[in-house]
This record gives C-alpha cells, structure tokens and sequence, in this order.
C-alpha cells in the first residue's frame, strides 16, 4: 500500500467527507447510525413533548388545558410515536447499527445498501405519519382496536396505519441485516459462545423483529381494506370476529415488547460487567435466557385480552405461558447482581444509569407478574397500574439503557469525553424524576383510576400531581445530556481508544474509528469480558 | 447446485465481504430469511381465516363453489410450470448458456402473464356475478347467509390479490434480468441474481398452492 | 447442463399430486376430501422447497431457518384456535352469565350494525 492510501485508510470515518452528500448517500453502518440518532432523537422529544401536555392537563382533576378530543390525540400521539418511533428502533438502529460490526470484527454489516435504505424507509414512514397526525387527528391509541379504528373513529387512521407499516419494511431490513451479519461476518476465532452479550441481545431482536413483524403488516393491511374498500375481516355484521384484530395485533405486539427491552438488557450487561471489573456472572445462562425470552415471548399475547371477551380457557393458558416468560427474565436480574458481587464497583454516571435500569426493571417485570395473573389483572385492566408497568419497562429501563449505553460508547462514537459531574447529575434526576412520575400511578391505578380519561374524581389529585412534577424533573434528566453532550463534541477532552479499559473488540480499534472499522483483520483468542487479564496488565 | 467458481477479473467481492463465498452464503441466508418474512405475512391473514372457516365451515364451502375451479387448477399448473422454467433458467446459467438462459426467463414471464390474466378474467367474472363486495358494489349472494358467505370473498380477494401484487413484483424483478442477461456482463453474477430471483418465485408459487387449496378445494 | 431431470421430475410428480386433490374435492367433497388437499398442499408446497427452491442441497442452517418460519406459523395459527374451540364468535360474550333464554337473542352489536347497513 503506498503511504497516501494507508494515511487515508487510517483516517476516521468522521474526518472526511462533510458534503450533504456523503451524509445522506452513505452506506457506512457507522454514519447510518447518525442518521438514525438524530431521526430518533427528534422522535423522542417529539413524543416526550405530547407526554408534557398530557401531565400538564392531570394536574387538576377537570378538562382545562386542552379539550376531551385533543387529549385523545395527544395520549395517541405519545403512544404511536413512543413505541414505533422511538422504542421499536431506538438501541438497535443508533448502538446496534455502530457496534454490531465493530463487536464482530467486520468491515460493515453483511447489506450496508439495506442498512441506507432502511433509514430512509423508517424516517419518511414516521414523517408521513406524524402529518397525518397532526393535521387531522389520529384518536384511536398506539393499539388501533377495532371496531373503533374501523368504524367510529373518523379521522387519518388509515393515513397513521400506512406509516406505521411502512415502517414496518425498516425493521424487517435490519433485522435481515444483523442475522445475517451475526452469522456469517464474525472474526475468526469469535465463536458463539465468545461473542458480547450486546451482539446476543440484538440478534435475537432481530429473530424477533423478522418473525413478528410482518404480522403486523398483515393487519394493518387488513385495517386499511377494512376501512377503504369495504372489506370486512373484523366487521360483526358479516360474522366478523373484533377480537380477532387484538389476537393478531397482540401476536406482534407483546413479542415487540421485547424488542423494545432485549437491547437494553444486552447494553445493561456490557455496562456492569466492565464497571465491576468482573466478567459476566453465568455467561451461558444470560447468552440462552436472551433467546428464550425471544422465543417464549410469543407464546404469552393474550395476557393482553383476559377481559377482552377470549375465552376463559385461552385466558388461563396465556396466563401461565406468562409466568413461564418471566423466568428467564428473572435468570438475568439475578446474573447481574451476581456479577456486582465482590466486583470492583466504580461509580461512574454509566455505571448509576446501569444499576437504575436493573432496579427499576426489577420492579416492571415483578408488576408484570401481577398482571399475568389472570384474576388480578380483571381489577386492574386498563388502569394507571398497567401504564405504570409498561413505563417502568419501557422508558425506566429501555430508555435508561440507551441513553447510558449511549454515554458508554460516546467516546468510541465520537472521539470525544462529556462531562462526567453533568452526566452524574443527569443520571440521579432520570432516577429519581422517573419514580416520582411512575410509582404514583401504581398506587392510583391500583385504587381504580382507569388510564386514558382525561378528568378522574378529585381523591385522586395528590397522586396526580406528584406524577406530574416528577415528569418535570425527568425531563431534566433527558433535557441535560442533550446539552452536555453536543458540547462536547465540539469542547470535550479527546477520546484514548480505550478509555474504560472494556473487553470486547470495538475498544481495540481507535476512537472514532476509521472508515474500514481496523486496519488489520482482528482475531479472537479469548473468552469475552476477561478483565481479570486486563486489570493485570 | 454450486455456482461454477468464476475465473474472471470481476470475480471480486463487494467491499464489506472478505471473498465471494462469504458473500454468496450471505446473500442466499438473507433471501431466506425475507421469504420467511413472507411467509408469516400470509400466515396473518391464514390465521384469520381460518379462525372463520372454523366457525362457519358451511358457509365458507358452499361459498368456495362459487369460485372457478377449472380456471384455479389452470392457474396452478401454469405456475407451477413457470416455477420449473425459472429452475432452468438457473442451471442455464450456471452452464454459460446465453440463449437457453433468455428463452427460459422469458417463457417464465410469459407463463406469468397469462396467469395473471386468468387471475383478472376469474375476478371480472365474479364482478358481473355480484359476487365482488368491495367498495361497495353490490353483493348478490345466491345461497344461505349471505353476510358469512360475503366474509368468504373478503378473504378470497384480500388472498388473491395479495398474491398478486407479488406475483407482480416478481415479473418485475424477471424483467430486469431478462435485461441483464441481454448484456451478459458477468455470467457468475447473474447466476446469483437469478438464482435469489428463482427463490423468491418459487416461493409465490408455495403461497399459491396454499390459496388454491384453502379458497378452491375446501367446498361442498 | 447438470441436473435437469430432477426439477421436470418433480413437476411431474407435482402435476400428478394435484390431479389426485382436485378429484378427491370432486369425487369425495367433505371433510375427508378436505384433509387429504390440505395434506396434498403439504406436499406441493415441499416438493416446490425442496426441487425448485434447492431446499435438498441447501445448508442445515437455511433448513433451520425455513422450519423456523413454519413452526412460528403454527405457534400463531395454534395459540389463536385455542381461544377460538372454546368460545363459540356467534355469541354475545355475556350471554352465558344471563339468562338462557339469551341464546336465542342476537348481539347488540351485531343488530345495530346490520340493522344501519341496510
Ligand atoms: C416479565 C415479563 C412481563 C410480563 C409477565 C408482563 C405482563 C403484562 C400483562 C399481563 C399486561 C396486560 C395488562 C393489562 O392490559 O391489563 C402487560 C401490559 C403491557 N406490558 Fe408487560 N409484561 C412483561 C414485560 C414487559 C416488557 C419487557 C415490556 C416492554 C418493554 C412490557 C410492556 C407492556 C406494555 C406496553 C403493556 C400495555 C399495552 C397496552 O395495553 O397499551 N411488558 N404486561
Ligand atoms: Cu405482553
């Protein structure tokens, strides 16, 4: 190679080529990756903004910010945004697509066109939507039940299904993309058994995701011929069976659930390992309970229609399907604290947002169980109880994940330091504005208050209020790491390679790396996290 | 079925792969895994139907004998026919043959298109039978319970077309490798391109059978 | 060329397959008719994987996958009917818990919206 071509190859994928062009016609996974982080971030504060109103409104117990019908947009704005904008692609499409092929050793992901193409997919299908939204009203909720959805609610259904499909295509690429590049793109000497549980997790995702969502597609292409051409797969007056939508609906939209949280079980585990300087207690076990979770997370749908009108029979199978889920969930809470145990603990702000993503975690799935129990769930169905568990899950642990995952691999990401007092500041408020937010409606969705009502009896505005403050410190805690970190990339210290001192192929590379991911082909020799070895160096 | 190794200079491997073997199974693992994608695709909209041919096994087949089943069987054997042409178009090209490589493409898209037609010609007949319930057109049902036979045609429309738009897509993809194969640019490269296009093909002929005999053969 | 005799021996057996459940559905219309063209698709459909589709020479690994499809079709298609066989779609969802006499009497539902078809 003469010395002008291995300067350029040296160089990082960062440091050349800023025309608009090079952005936005890139098949780099790691660009890719941007584009995704910045589509999902706007998302986020998009949702998160519908999210504000909404608590604004609950302060008082009567309708005196927005009127009945706007808040029925709203809730489904922050529901359609939140889980198919953001949750659905947040770990994945932004860390997956940047570290995937750096933790296996690859040069880029196996179809890095489909990579591209699948960002556009998802960034138009989501604009299209949010249009259609917001200039005339989707009121329907993130589920789409029918018969509402297909023969009372007037408005741009059919408009927010088609986005929602269309952004079905984009999942479906890059599911395709990471198996196939898990399978065939792996270093040599980088076994299964030797590959970072982060790799774990977002393959099995992607099981998921392939499986799962064209079911999905399949309704909503129902939904849309049911509400366009008069084609009536749901209708009651032909015979139709409503429930029917929420068996298939269910079908994809539980296992999604655990697109949402798998990734973020797999950046939790990379987190604590490095930040105990231990390695992962019970590799075997967390590698296995991530597929199991993939795999038995189809079997449990109608644990979302025990008071549906499903039978009885169906409702109690679901139920115990339900408790069989929560085991390997169960396995890996465990495995981590194991993992803290006797560790060197070192109590950086990525270390606080990992130990508040197992703790608040814990408390979802264990309410999770509650709801799984067929007789407890026909009290607390369709109560604050349920919004309680599902954010717990969603945003206390899945967004906790991303935005400490994100804090992790910055350096790697952007060959920059962010401020580590700011982003410790940053982590307690997420902790401690997220319960403030959430256990409140626990407790109210446990005394009765039903979700999706706009006013509620006036016993219940304590409760109501501290949510609502809560949902204000939390969005400190979202709000700064915006800032601190675009500050950085501009004011930060500069980045070693290793600034951790982590396992795992991706910190062997530079900070930011170079366009090719290494310049030299890596291989693998070791089991994975082995920071005994590297501790003693 | 191996793709003869190629000895040409433009043998070598898009940028992300480290050799064409690499690149070949990747390809192959991906084209799989989307028919599997397309394959729970249909299984939706078989799982509802099924839900309702369980609850109205009457209806759904005195229903069924209103469809054409010579048309259907003919539908079927064409394609499956089409099907074998496009397995010889494959090993055409792995064998270098041009010529035999063109003929066959095009007689698979002929046999395409000619189904498609009769696809149109069934559905035209139904619509001047009464027997289309979209878009509000009329829906004059010669047999018992009209509404649960109507939630039959439902299905067959959706099925059917459906499949169609797929089949669509498919003659599209032929087209441009009839073009391909007219330029003969990199004989090893076009084996894979047709051989992941034959996957797709065949797989359209799989969802086929499974129409045909849930819509067609299920009657009274 | 190589192996060309296996594709046009397969549509071959294709044809004859298909021959046998048209005429089951002619001959033996009913339920056994019934079965025996849903076990004729099976074998189509394998004869397509297996002959056209190269199933028989493909890797273990592209196998798994195709099963793969195949067994989450049965999980969504199994999990679904077992709410279905127990639970009859033709009944109001209460109607049990009232009166008897109920059974007779069509859903609200149902009534309202076939009534305001009309
Ligand atoms: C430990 C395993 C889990 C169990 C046993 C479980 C159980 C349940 C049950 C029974 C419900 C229905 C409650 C009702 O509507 O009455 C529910 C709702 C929900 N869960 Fe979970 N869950 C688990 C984990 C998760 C995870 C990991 C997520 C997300 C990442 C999640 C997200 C949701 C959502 C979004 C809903 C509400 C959907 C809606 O009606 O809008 N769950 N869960
Ligand atoms: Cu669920």
């Amino acid at each position: 190679m003469s010395e002008a071509a291995a300067n350029q190859a040296s160089e990082s994928y960062l440091s050349s080529g800023w025309r608009i062009r090079d952005w936005l016609l890139t098949t780099d996974h790691k660009r890719v990756a941007w584009l995704y982080t910045i589509s999902i971030t706007a998302f986020f504060f998009l949702g998160g903004l519908a999210a504000l109103v909404i608590r604004l409104e609950l302060m008082t117990p009567d309708g005196d910010v927005v009127s009945a019908d706007a808040y029925n947009q709203l809730f489904t704005i922050h529901g359609v945004v939140m889980v198919w904008f953001f949750l659905i692609p947040s770990i994945p499409n932004t860390l997956g697509n940047f570290l995937l092929p750096l933790m296996v050793g690859a040069k880029d992901l196996a179809f890095p066109k489909l990579n591209l193409i699948s960002w556009y997919i998802y960034t138009v299908g989501g604009l299209f939507t949010i249009a259609a939204v917001i200039t005339s009203g989707v009121d329907t909720g993130w589920t789409f039940y029918t018969p509402y959805s297909t023969q009372f609610a007037d408005r741009a259904v059919v408009a927010a299904l088609t986005g929602v499909f269309v952004v079905g295509f984009s999942s479906i690429a890059t599911g395709i993309n990471f198996i196939v590049t898990t399978h065939k793109m792996r270093a040599p000497g980088l076994t299964w058994f030797r590959l970072p549980l982060f790799v774990w997790a977002n393959y099995a995702t992607s099981l998921v995701m392939v499986l799962a969502t064209p079911v999905l597609s399949a309704t909503l292409i129902l939904l849309i011929l049911e509400r366009m051409m008069g084609i009536g797969i749901f209708d009651p007056a032909l015979g139709g069976d409503p429930i029917l939508f929420q068996h298939l609906f269910w079908f994809y939209s539980h296992p999604a659930v655990y697109i949402m949280i798998l990734p973020g079980m797999g950046v939790v585990s990379e987190l604590i390992t490095c930040f105990s300087r231990k390695t992962v207690f019970g590799y075997h076990g967390m590698a296995l309970s991530i597929l199991a979770i993939s795999v038995f997370g189809f079997l449990v749908w109608g644990h979302h229609m025990f008071v549906s009108g499903q039978s009885l029979y169906a409702g109690l199978m679901f139920s115990l399907f339900s408790f069989f889920v929560a085991l390997p969930s169960a396995i890996k809470t465990f495995n981590w604290t194991a993992t803290l145990y006797k560790g060197k603990l070192i109590f950086s702000a990525v270390m606080i947002y990992a130990l508040s993503f197992v703790g608040l975690f814990t408390i979802g799935g264990f309410t999770g169980i509650f709801l799984a129990s067929l007789a407890v769930d026909v009290h607390v169905h369709d109560t604050y109880f349920v919004v309680a568990h599902f954010h717990y899950i969603m945003v206390g642990s899945m967004v906790t994940a991303y935005i400490g995952g994100l804090h992790f691999w910055w350096p790697k990401m952007t060959g920059r330091m962010y401020p580590e007092l700011w982003a410790k500041v940053a982590a307690l408020a997420l902790f401690i504005g997220f319960n403030l937010t959430f256990f409140p409606q626990y407790l109210m969705g446990y005394a009765g208050m039903p979700r999706r009502y706009q006013t509620y009896p006036e016993d219940f505005q304590i409760l109501h209020v501290m949510s609502s403050l809560g949902a204000g410190v939390l969005a400190i805690g979202y709000l700064l790491p915006l800032v601190y970190l675009l500050w950085s990339l501009r004011w930060g210290k500069r980045a070693p390679p290793n600034p951790w001192r982590a396992a795992g192929l991706e910190w062997r590379t530079d900070s930011p790396p170079p366009k090719h991911n290494f310049l030299e082909p890596q291989t693998v020799t070791g089991p994975p996290y082995d920071y005994d070895t590297i501790d003693n160096k | 079925m191996t793709t003869t190794p190629s000895t040409t200079s433009k043998a070598v491997p898009d940028e992300q792969f480290d050799d064409l073997t690499q690149q070949r199974q990747a390809v192959l693992m991906g084209m799989w895994i989307f028919l599997a994608t397309e394959l729970m695709l249909f299984g939706g909209i078989f799982t509802a139907f099924t839900v309702y041919r369980f609850a109205y096994p009457d209806v759904f087949a005195e229903a069924a004998t209103h469809l054409d089943l010579k048309l259907g069987t003919l539908n079927t054997v064409l394609l499956v026919t089409s099907s074998l042409f496009m397995a010889l178009a494959e090993r055409a090209v792995n064998a270098e043959r041009r010529r035999l490589t063109l003929t066959f493409l095009l007689v698979t898209i002929s046999i395409g298109v000619i189904f498609l037609g009769i696809k149109g010609y069934e559905w035209h007949h139904e619509y001047t039978e009464k027997l289309m319930p979209i878009l509000g057109l009329e829906f004059i049902y010669p047999g018992a319970n009209p509404d649960r036979a109507e939630m039959f045609f439902n299905f067959y429309y959706v099925l059917t077309g459906l499949h169609a738009v797929h089949m669509s897509m498919g003659l599209v993809m032929l087209t441009v490798l009839v073009v391909f194969t007219m330029r003969w640019r990199d004989p090893p490269r076009l084996g894979r391109q047709i051989q992941i296009n034959g996957l797709y093909w065949a797989f359209v002929d799989v969802v086929w059978v499974f129409i045909f005999t849930t819509q067609y053969l299920l009657r009274a | 060329m190589k192996d060309v005799r296996a594709p046009i021996l397969a549509w071959g057996a294709y044809l004859v397959v298909l021959g046998a459940s048209v005429a089951a559905t002619l001959l033996a219309p009913g339920l056994m008719g019934h079965i025996f063209s849903l076990l004729c698709a099976a074998i189509l459909a394998s004869l397509i994987l297996m002959f056209f589709m190269g199933l028989r020479a493909a890797d273990n690994l592209l196998r798994v996958f195709a099963l793969a499809g195949l067994m989450w079709l049965t999980i969504m298609v199994s999990l679904t009917m077992m709410d279905y066989i127990s639970r009859d779609i033709n009944e109001c969802p209460n109607a049990q818990a009232d009166d008897v006499a109920i059974n007779t009497q069509e859903c609200p539902l149902d009534s309202a919206r076939s009534s305001d078809k009309s």
